[in-house]
């Protein structure tokens, strides 16, 4: 029965068992799964249904449940109606990125911005209907209704649109728009498309070739299609304002459809109320069951793609749960699900071929469910299959330790080439084939076969070429052999690098060139021609036709394990033991665990792609389908959600100008990464403060009493620790400077300060002057003083009246004398004074009348009337005596004619008034006494002396100096 | 019969003032049959009633069920009727089950021929009301109508709780059906 070798070439005329194996179809799957990864909603919130999954377009996730309306950030929900008793069953949002919830009782609740407090405002109490739509145009609002109605809010409010309708408008399940503003309607009896600037009805029904009459949802997409999904018989669509004639599915087995979302790569994902998601192709008109449950355990709510391409799902009997549409899993039967696939290859009609431990399968899709058959059995061969080809109905199986099968599936036929038939080995871990050769990388060098030689052979003889380490191999030990878009194989090489063959010649590739690694695992190439390879342990490098580098670091790969690489469709490929790493546009998103991709364990180089660019691989329990054309987010998306000045919010973050003591300030941020929320860490950055990034974790950052000036506050996410090309957000403000710190306050600061110095030293100078001429004034007083009391006629007079006081009234001569000599020292002691007080003035003049009277006896009355409260004022010494003097010595004294003085206190001044009688003979006089008396006065202050003079008095009006 | 008065009451009140207005024909449906069946893994469970009452009106294509939930009969015990009645539907807080509403197909019955429709109305069982949309085939003479539907109810939509350890016998959805004959009075 086992037949392994015979004498060459063995032509095994059919093993009955493999041809018995050959027509066993194992297992008619239902498609390819996707994997769902339940939400922790339902179990936060049991009972509670999500009627609405809404990703705003600053991406966050908005949930419209039965409990209420719930932001939710992919960690925390945050319950925005203030109760759970509002029921919510459809949210919307504005052009001015305003939510709007429409609930089960006719309320419209408006959220108006995005913060955490979140403001509620309840716009109209329209119906007690439960709201299905809500469109806004321009300034105008439409509200469908499943009771009553379409309402539009116009400029005088709420009115219901009744127009002249064919059928009744009361119960919408379903409202959209279409882009030429056409508002179409689901309801029992058709579809029906209103044109609300015409206020015209067209009605669509099952006689116009509308799958059913109960329109159960509508969807527009961004390519002008409206689709509309049924109660019966599927779904369909509308384009360009007609009825598509496409029917997806003849006969319609899921049950009323009650989503379809109709965004992601030219893909319509539908939901149905009997649990069936799938996924339908317009272009080559395909459908893919996605899942499929039984009514009993499952009613699909609605369906919803995120940026992430992370397909969301309400399930009421299940809860939320999401799944990343980048990946699907092909189904296994029972029989193959805990099976290794060692090796797959895709042939050009679309069959899988795929080895595991045990067998080798080709699996064909029919209507996109695959079907299995087991081809050969492993146990048969003795060995294991690790690399496949397919080409002209010939399939090449390396097998590890047992040479190289050829098989020819129509006929069941298989063909062993060993050692002694010229391979080059009997390990085959890797084939592969230009337009003309085929090459098998083998741990014991390389064995190339020419295609011709296939299609002439007679008796299936292949002529084996082999290369080893002396024909210039680098080494004989090959993990794989990748044939590059020139046609030429490269070998990666476990010691030697990289090798490649071109026109008989080999070159090698090793740490020279850049390549670091010495052991290669995978190979692949790039649109650009770029080769990549992957290496146990150094990563990945790029082969540029010049150098290697090491891409590894650049990107921050998930780690490296690394089992595989593979160029597809502008995406590079990076398969590891516990994830899939996928580069696009120089931006790397890795899929772990949260995706379903977790220890998945693949074997080398277990991947093929199909002619659409999907990747297959695969690992460990089975098979996994990539597809590499999603348009998806790389990375995570970040929102300055909320800026705080002082602890408040800014109203209107567009253009920030604050002053200089609005200087503490708060950023709220929020980044989106729903696919591993608990992944995203943040950096931020203030410019104008700080060149350097922060690395945090948390929503928010303060930055306390900042100066004045011009400040970018940067902030970016990221699901890995790196962060070169991660989107970012920025807030940009000034802070005005203080008024105590802006240029002109310097500029007028020093003009005060210069002119109020230079205002003191005037003054100092003036007052310097004013002293110099004082002091002047007085020495020159003091001698004209001294001159004067010197003056002989004084001294003569005194001494005259001394001698004859002596005679008289010898006991008062002393007393004389004690007084004439106290006026001298008196004079003396004051004379240094720029001023001294009245008292003493007074006192000096009383000593000087009392020497006087005795010559003049009773011929001079001086009268003092100055009240106490005056004699602590100031005077210029010997001011008085000096005017006393003048008058004794200008005037007659005589019996007849006696001389008054009076001294006295009038209008603020110190009056001397004297009588006048004057001597015939006028005294000589240099008049420079009062002249003198107003010149000092005039440094002491501003009032000026008065000299009133008539024909009897002479008066002199002293100002008083405090 | 001690429902029948306020049963026909239920019905006359649903189907509302709209279908007694209009002088059009009335039909009625007075012994209609109503079976349920649920199939369990570990137990099947049947009962039918033939005392389900209706009343249709063609010219606004509305109508309106009820039945009494205490008559049905045909269970594999007493024991079972009696949770049925007390455990499950409560009969003693709800004790009529009843369906009103709309045909949606716009058909002619009083044209001789057998129609495909479908009824979108508000099931209360329980004590808890949906709106559903249900199948019929509708057969008429002019004079009198047949309707006969299956429908599938599920009974945690109802509120009808069932405990775990019985969870093997009664299935969590129960397949319905109906044949009620409708003639003018």
């Amino acid at each position: 029965m086992v037949l392994k070798e015979v004498n060459h070439p063995i032509i095994t005329t059919v093993l009955k068992m493999s041809m018995l194996l050959s027509i066993i179809i194992l297992h008619q799957s239902f498609g390819q799964q996707i994997k769902f990864v339940q939400d922790n909603f339902y179990s936060r919130f049991p009972q509670t249904t999500v009627n609405d999954i809404f990703q705003d377009p600053n991406g966050l996730l908005w949930l419209g449940t039965s409990s209420g309306l719930y932001s939710y950030d992919g960690i925390n929900y945050h319950l925005i109606t203030e109760s759970k008793s509002k029921q919510i069953s459809h949210i919307y949002a504005n052009s001015e990125n305003e939510i709007l919830a429409g609930t089960e009782d006719g309320l419209l609740l408006k959220i108006n911005n995005l913060q955490d407090h979140a403001q509620l405002i309840i716009i109209d109490s329209l119906v007690t209907s439960s709201i299905t739509g809500v469109i806004t145009l321009k300034d105008q609002m439409y509200v469908a209704s499943y009771g009553d109605g379409l309402w539009k809010q116009g400029k005088n409010g709420w009115q219901k649109i009744n127009g002249l309708s064919e059928f009744p408008l009361d119960e919408l399940y379903a409202m959209a728009i279409d882009e030429n503003n056409l508002i179409y309607l689901g309801t029992d009896d058709g579809l029906c498309i209103f044109d609300y600037n015409n206020n015209r009805f067209h009605w669509i029904t099952v006689k116009d070739g509308l799958l059913d009459n109960i329109v159960k949802t509508l969807k527009t997409d961004d390519k002008g299609n409206i689709w509309i999904g049924f109660h019966q018989n599927g779904f369909c669509r509308i384009k360009d304002g007609r009825l598509s004639d496409e029917i997806p599915l003849k006969s319609w087995i899921y049950g009323p459809v009650s989503s379809i979302n109709a965004q992601i790569d030219n893909k319509v994902l539908v939901g149905t109320t009997s649990g069936t998601i799938m996924e339908y192709q317009p272009d080559s008109k395909k459908i893919n069951i996605l899942q499929t449950m039984g009514s009993q355990t499952s009613n699909i709510k609605d369906i919803m793609v995120d940026r992430e391409a992370n397909l969301w799902i309400s399930d009421a009997n299940k809860g939320l749960s999401k799944s990343s549409l980048f990946f699907s899993f092909l189904d296994f039967p029972d029989e193959l699900s805990s099976h290794n696939v060692q090796s797959i290859f895709m042939d050009s009609s679309h069959h899988l071929w795929f080895s595991t431990t045990e067998a080798l399968y080709e699996c064909t899709f029919i209507n996109n469910k695959p079907e299995y058959k087991k081809r050969l059995s492993a146990k048969v061969y003795g060995s294991s299959f690790i690399s496949i080809y397919a080409e002209n109905d010939m399939i090449f199986i390396g097998t590890f330790g047992d040479g190289l099968l050829c098989y020819y599936p129509k006929t069941g036929t298989v063909i062993n080439y060993r050692e002694k038939h010229g391979l080059a080995n009997n390990n085959i871990l890797s084939i592969a084939a230009n337009k003309e050769t085929i090459w098998f990388a083998t741990l014991g060098g390389v064995s190339e076969v020419q295609k011709k030689d296939i299609q002439g052979s007679k008796n299936h003889e292949f002529k084996f070429k082999n290369y080893h380490e002396e024909d210039g191999l680098g080494n004989e030990y090959i993990y794989q052999v990748f044939v590059d878009s020139k046609g030429r194989p490269w070998f990666a090489t476990d010691g030697k690098g990289l090798t490649m063959l071109e026109d008989g010649k080999f070159t090698n590739f090793s740490t020279k060139d850049g390549l670091t690694s010495r052991v290669i695992y995978s190979i692949t190439e790039d649109e650009n021609g770029f080769i990549w390879v992957a290496t146990p342990k150094d990563g990945i490098f790029r082969y540029d036709g010049q150098s290697f580098e090491n891409y590894g670091e650049k990107y921050g790969l998930l780690n490296y394990q690394i089992s595989a690489i593979h160029a597809s469709k502008n995406s590079l490929f990076i398969i590891h033991k516990f994830g899939i790493d996928i580069l696009k546009e120089d931006q790397l998103r890795s899929f772990s665990s949260t995706e379903g991709i977790g220890e998945i364990n693949p074997d080398l180089n277990a991947l093929t792609e199909d002619s659409e660019g999907n990747l297959w691989i695969g690992y460990q329990m089975g098979i996994i389908k990539i597809n590499p054309k999603l348009h998806a987010n790389m990375h995570p998306e970040i929102l300055i959600n909320n800026v705080l000045v002082n602890l408040n919010s800014i109203e209107n973050p567009s253009k920030v100008v604050l002053s200089h003591d609005e200087n503490y300030l708060t950023f709220n941020y929020q980044g989106f990464w729903y696919a591993d929320p608990l992944k995203i860490k943040y950096e931020y950055k203030l410019d104008g403060l700080s060149q350097d990034w922060v690395n945090t974790k948390d929503h928010f950052v303060t930055f306390p009493n900042l100066p004045s000036g011009k400040y970018t506050f940067l902030v970016r996410a990221s699901a890995s620790d790196h962060f070169e090309n991660a989107s970012v957000a920025q807030f940009s403000f000034r802070i005005k400077a203080a008024y105590w710190e802006t240029p002109w306050f310097y500029v007028l600061l020093i003009i005060l300060l210069f002119s109020f110095f230079s205002s003191i030293i005037k003054i100092r100078e003036r007052t310097l002057k004013k002293r110099s001429l004082l002091e002047r004034e007085k020495i020159q007083f003091q001698f004209e003083t001294l001159k004067s009391q010197i003056n002989p006629h004084f001294l003569f007079n005194s001494f005259n009246t001394l001698i004859s006081i002596i005679e008289e009234d010898p006991a008062n001569a002393t007393t004389y004398v004690e007084k004439l000599s106290d006026f001298f020292r008196n004079i003396l002691q004051l004379r240094e004074k720029d001023v001294i007080t009245l008292k003493e003035e007074l006192d000096l003049l009383q000593d000087y009348t009392f020497l006087q009277e005795k010559r003049f006896g009773k011929n001079i009355h001086v009268v003092i009337d100055i009240p106490e409260k005056y004699e602590q004022t100031q005077i210029p010494p010997l001011t008085i005596q000096l005017l006393a003097e003048n008058a004794f010595k200008h005037n007659v004294i005589s019996r007849e004619r006696p001389l008054t003085l009076n001294i006295f206190i009038d209008r603020g001044c110190i009056v001397v008034q004297n009588n006048i009688h004057l001597k015939s003979k006028p005294v000589l006089s240099t008049n420079y006494g009062l002249e003198n008396i107003i010149k000092r006065y005039q440094l002491l202050t501003k009032t000026p002396v008065e000299v009133l003079k008539d024909e009897s008095n002479f008066k002199i009006l002293l100002p008083i100096i405090y | 019969m001690k429902f029948t008065f306020p049963l026909t009451y239920i019905v006359v009140s649903l189907i509302g003032i709209s279908a007694l207005s209009a002088q059009t024909s009335r039909y009625y449906c007075e012994e209609g049959d109503v079976h349920f069946i649920s199939d369990a893994p570990l137990e099947i469970i049947e009962a039918s009633s033939n005392t389900l009452k209706g009343i249709l009106d063609p010219s606004t294509r509305q109508f309106a069920f009820a039945i009494d939930i205490i008559n049905f009969v045909g269970f594999n015990s007493a024991l079972q009727r009696e949770h049925f009645r007390e455990n499950y539907m409560e009969i003693s807080r709800f004790s009529t089950a009843t369906f009103e509403g709309k045909i949606i197909e716009q058909i002619d019955l009083t044209q001789t021929g057998t129609y495909s429709i479908r009824a979108k109305g508000k099931m209360t069982i329980h004590g808890q009301t949906h709106e559903i949309i249900i199948p019929c085939q509708v057969k008429t003479d002019g004079s009198s109508f047949l309707a006969t539907s299956s429908l599938v109810i599920r009974l945690a939509d109802y509120n009808i709780a069932i405990p775990k350890v019985v969870s093997r016998k009664i299935a969590e959805e129960v397949t319905v059906t109906v044949q009620a004959e409708f003639k003018i009075k």
